[in-house]
């Protein structure tokens, strides 16, 4: 029996090519876009579940609240985790990971390397985290000071194939000897690293002092504990409140800071999106992303229906003749679903070769480097063959439905199938369809206006034609003058500023004291070290007093520039004279340094969009080597001449180091990378959607233009013309796209306000990204149905009346 | 066999009610060969439909092989009639997607013999009506008269009791016409009742009485003999 289904399943498929093809090709992409989804959505999910022990292991985190707002770190002090070891009966062992450069110079022999992800560790790492070892053991690997484990990929670039086990690597200014070669670590890591340095590699004083004084308030380290086998994490969490108040909030209590410490664990650190967290993830993106799968695969399927029930009229007088041949309705909705499903597994079959093919652009796009052979991983088969069963119901249950329910007296006399109330289900189907492109192109459309708008938002100070060079180590940065006395002598380059902190990168942010209307209050402030031409150079305003004068020595380290935010929050009014901010306190609370007011500037964005314009001032060192980076100005369209020319004064003038030049852009653009991300996606989804939904209304223009040819006849025999069969036709469709407009449009209204929120700084909702979506689903809409529309109001009613 | 008691149909749609067959009553024995005779639009295939048990009867009795089936649901009027009634019809109703072959073996697929048995059978019948050498062409590679042919196969591969025939020759020229008559007499002398709905006298000729329906009752009920030499002598 089931051979006889699929005989006439194929040959019907066969049969009636073009729109099998469209059905195909539509459902394939529907199928490629939720698997391709699928696979995102097990990676992102799959995070950190490759360590041996990842149940047990947690991260400890820290909450700061002071002044009203609360910082929330992923980094914690340095002797936390003695101090729970010992305090905690739970705690089996920890390791603490301390990055002391982003990226370092490597040197091997006579190659040097700029890296990043090297990492000092506890040597107990490998007892908290497995690794496998490719060489050495992770016995005793880590235990000596200026020792290093590498991964296989390091040792491959560094050594080839000699043994790396013994060989002396130089990072930085030191020296280290390699005990052991690890395994890459998969891409499914929150915390990736290529080499790991011994911790007792670093000051002593430092990560194994327990100064509460000092280092209970420097957050620079990540702890990770495992905890015993059979010890519930969350009783764990329960008894961290005290801890704080044992041994780091007698030392914020000076600042008016209170700390709390709380644990995630590790399989949920990858979506705990905090300050200072690495290699987050976003679960709403997955949802988002999950969600438009879904809606894609659920629009393909429409398509399968609608052309499906459209064809029903032309498969009335085999499903009479199966039933009057002794078919039960039974195995006739098994005939049509095995139909579906065979249609299903074709497009499966399609969408593999799909996704072969969009794999690199996806890769791009996600950022992500999977390959084919990931498909098989995990449960993804699995997901895959359910996918595309789903997809088959989805598609098939509605016409099996309609189809098995013929009644078979009909064809007796050859009469065919006529569809009841007009086809409601299907234009219910087709509302449905253009709803969803409507909302995914207005959605596309937003994110498309928020990101160009975060672009083009002027930042209150300029950034075109600005790179910054960032200077590592106490020496180079003392003698940063000499730096920039050379790079002055192009004549392509304009300007300079010296700085601790650039637009857009990290600031220090320091408890203060001010007076505000006669009481004096703790708040913070943002802090940067600026020489005299910091905002000239940059461009931004003073508004109030004056700014540093080169001429006045007490200017230096004793005045600050303020901006106009910490005007207003410190509630200066406008007036500033005689304001004095306090800092510095030693442990009696007594400020150790004080600062006059001499001016205010207007606000620009000194840290990324991300965030708001918080209170800031402006300090002028007593010493150069306060300052971190050197910011150049350059003649406009010269950047591909002024680069190289900082390229090799920078390398000449530090030779320990690859120069690091970025443009003052970086920070702004960086920060919404994911942002963009997910709007390439969407815009993607998007189109792939319209291109489904109109190549089903394509299909079934010609469906329901070839049952109304009687009609169309009829109309034209009594003096219709051409043109008006035409806006008849029209009418008809614009009718289900404004139904699906009204039905789109405040889901569209809630679901990107929603979004937008997400950002400190936005576009205002506006009714124009609907309106452009339902244009362009309109005009498409009438281009592809006036193929068909246009061939039927040409046909000579003589031969569409002898046809019926 | 076949006995109805006052069998009555009535179309209704929202405003309009048509009564397409009124009171109707009449007995078919086992081997009868009967033809139902009138004018477009007096209830013919309206009558054909419930002997066939494609549609119940508005009111009224329809005994079928001694049940009272006017009263059975879809499900159970297609498990009696697959066993027991095959289809002929005037547009041959062949599936195009399926082999002469494949045509011939669905209602047995559905009364779920073995694939084996089908064949058997299958061929069996292809063979007896001589069209076994176009066992694996499809429909629209046949002429009518073929195809008609395959029709008939279709309708006695599950040796059914009774044979319904829906204007067999509608779309047959006379030799093909005549070729299918010749089939349909030898399968009624074999012991098949038939039941045949035509506008065609010459067709009606073949079987032993005539049914004459007119606006949905019957009018009269003859020996197809006397019709014959009356028709004849008409012509």
């Amino acid at each position: 029996m089931y051979r006889n289904y699929l005989i006439s399943a194929l040959r019907s498929i066969r049969q009636s090519s073009l729109y099998s093809a469209i059905s195909i090709f539509c459902l394939a992409t529907g199928i490629t876009g939720a698997i391709l989804v699928s696979l995102y959505v097990n990676h992102e999910l799959s995070y950190d579940t490759h360590y041996d022990d990842h149940q047990r292991i947690i991260r400890i985190e820290g909450v700061y609240d002071m002044a009203g707002a609360s910082y929330h770190l992923a980094a914690t002090p340095f002797p936390l985790a003695f101090a729970m070891m010992e305090d905690y009966a739970e705690v089996e062992n920890f390791v603490r990971f301390f990055m002391r450069e982003e990226e370092v110079m490597v040197r091997s022999g006579e190659s040097e390397y700029l890296e990043s992800g090297f990492v000092l560790a506890d040597s107990t790492v490998f007892d908290v985290f497995s690794h496998s070892f490719v060489h050495g053991s992770p016995e005793g690997a880590l235990s000596a000071p200026n020792t290093i484990v590498i991964s296989r990929s390091l040792a491959e670039k560094y050594f080839g194939n000699e043994p790396s086990i013994g060989k002396t690597l130089r990072v930085g200014d030191e020296n280290y000897s390699v005990t052991g070669v690890i395994e890459d670590l998969p891409d499914n890591t929150h915390f990736r690293y290529d080499a790991l340095i011994s911790m007792s590699s670093a000051d002593a004083d430092l990560v194994y002092s327990n100064d509460p004084e000092l280092y209970w308030n420097i957050n620079i380290n990540y702890t990770y504990i495992l905890l015993h086998q059979g010890s519930s994490i969350e009783e764990f969490v329960g008894k961290l409140p005290g801890f704080a108040d044992k041994y780091a909030n007698p030392m914020g209590d000076v600042f008016g800071a209170s700390a709390t410490f709380l644990a995630t664990p590790l399989r949920e650190t990858h979506f705990n999106n905090i300050m200072m967290a690495q290699g987050t993830g976003d679960r709403s993106t997955l949802l988002i992303l999950s969600l438009v799968a879904l809606f894609l695969v659920l629009i393909a399927a429409i398509n399968y229906t609608n052309l499906a029930t459209a064809r029903a009229a032309k498969r009335s007088r085999e499903i009479g003749i199966r039933k009057v041949t002794g078919a039960s309705r039974k195995q006739l909705l098994v005939q049509f679903l095995a139909e579906s499903m065979l249609v299903a597994f074709i497009s499966l079959v399609l969408s593999i070769f799909l996704a072969e093919i969009l794999l690199p652009f996806f890769n791009t796009i996600a950022n992500t480097s999977f390959s084919l052979a990931d498909f098989l991983k995990g449960t993804l088969p699995v997901q895959i063959l359910f996918i595309t069963v789903f997809t088959g119901l989805a598609a098939g249950i509605y016409p099996a439905l309609i189809l098995s329910n013929m009644n078979p007296s009909l064809i007796v006399k050859g009469l065919i199938y006529r569809e009841s109330k007009k086809g409601l289900m299907r234009k219910a189907l087709v509302v449905f369809q253009f709803a969803i492109s409507i909302l995914l192109v207005s959605g596309t459309f937003t994110v498309q206006q928020q990101m160009s708008f975060l672009r083009e938002k002027p930042l209150g100070f300029e950034k075109e034609n600005r790179v910054s060079i960032t200077l590592h180590g106490s020496g180079p940065r003392s003698s940063i003058e000499t730096l920039e006395q050379r790079v002055m002598q192009n004549p392509l380059v304009i300007g300079t500023t010296k700085a601790f902190s650039v637009p857009g990168g990290e600031h220090n942010v320091n408890a203060v004291r001010i007076d505000s209307d006669g009481i004096m209050q703790e708040t913070f402030i943002a802090v940067n070290y600026v020489d005299l031409n910091y905002i000239d150079n940059l461009g931004i305003r003073l508004i109030r007093g004056r700014y540093f004068d080169p001429g006045m020595r007490s200017d230096i380290a004793q005045t600050a520039v303020i901006n106009e935010t910490a005007m207003n929050k410190f509630g200066w009014g406008d007036n500033i004279a005689g304001k004095q901010i306090h800092m510095q306190f030693d442990q009696e609370g007594n400020p150790q340094t004080t600062l006059r007011v001499i001016g205010v500037v207007e606000d620009f964005h000194f840290l990324s969009l991300t965030n708001p314009v918080d209170p800031m001032m402006l300090i002028l060192p007593e010493s150069p080597s306060s300052f971190r980076h050197l910011i150049v100005q350059y003649e406009a369209g010269e950047k591909e001449q002024v680069i190289p020319f900082l390229d090799s004064e920078t390398r000449d003038f530090d030779q320990s180091r690859i120069p690091v030049i970025s443009s003052l852009e970086k920070g702004f653009i960086e920060e919404f990378e994911s942002d963009q991300r997910l709007g390439k996606i969407f815009a993607i989804f998007s189109l792939v959607t319209i291109m489904i939904s109109f190549a089903g209304l394509f299909g079934l223009s010609s469906f329901m233009l070839e049952q109304r040819k009687k009609e169309i006849g009829i109309r034209k025999v009594l003096g219709s013309s051409a043109g008006g069969v035409l806006i008849m036709l029209y009418r008809e469709f614009s009718w289900l796209i404004l139904i699906a407009v009204i039905i789109a449009a405040p889901l569209s209204w809630y679901l990107m306000s929603r979004w937008l929120e997400n950002f400190t700084f936005h576009i205002d909702m506006s009714l124009v990204p609907l309106l452009w979506s339902a244009v362009t689903a309109f005009l498409i809409a009438m281009l592809t149905v006036s193929y068909h529309s246009l061939r039927a109001a040409a046909l000579n009613p003589a031969d569409s009346l002898r046809a019926e | 066999m076949i006995r109805t008691v006052e069998l009555t149909k009535v179309f209704r749609t929202e405003e309009v009610e048509t009564t397409a067959l009124n009171k109707v009553s009449f007995g078919i024995n086992e081997g009868e060969f009967v033809a139902i005779m009138g004018p477009s639009g007096c209830g013919k295939s309206t009558l054909l439909n419930i002997l066939g048990l494609l549609d119940n009867p508005s009111d009224g009795q329809y005994f079928f092989l001694d049940h009272e089936v006017s009263g059975y649901s879809e499900k159970q009027r297609a498990n009696l009639r697959k066993r027991n009634i095959g289809f002929v019809f005037q547009n041959f109703n062949l599936i195009d997607e399926l082999s002469v072959f494949e045509n011939v073996e669905l209602p047995l697929i559905y009364l779920g013999y073995s694939s084996s048995e089908r064949r058997q059978r299958v061929e069996e019948v292809l063979e007896q009506m001589q069209i076994m050498h176009r066992k694996n062409h499809f429909p629209l590679q046949l002429s009518g008269g073929q195809q008609q042919r395959v029709a008939v196969c279709r309708a006695v591969v599950a040796k059914p009791h009774i044979i319904l025939a829906d204007e067999p020759t509608g779309n047959l020229d006379s030799t093909h016409g005549d070729e299918v008559m010749n089939l349909l007499e030898s399968l009624n002398k074999n012991g098949t009742t038939i039941i045949m709905v035509t506008h065609s006298q010459r067709d009606a000729s073949y079987a032993q009485r005539i049914i004459r329906l007119f606006d949905g009752q019957i009018v009269t009920e003859d020996k197809s003999t006397e019709f014959v030499l009356t028709a004849a002598a008409a012509q």
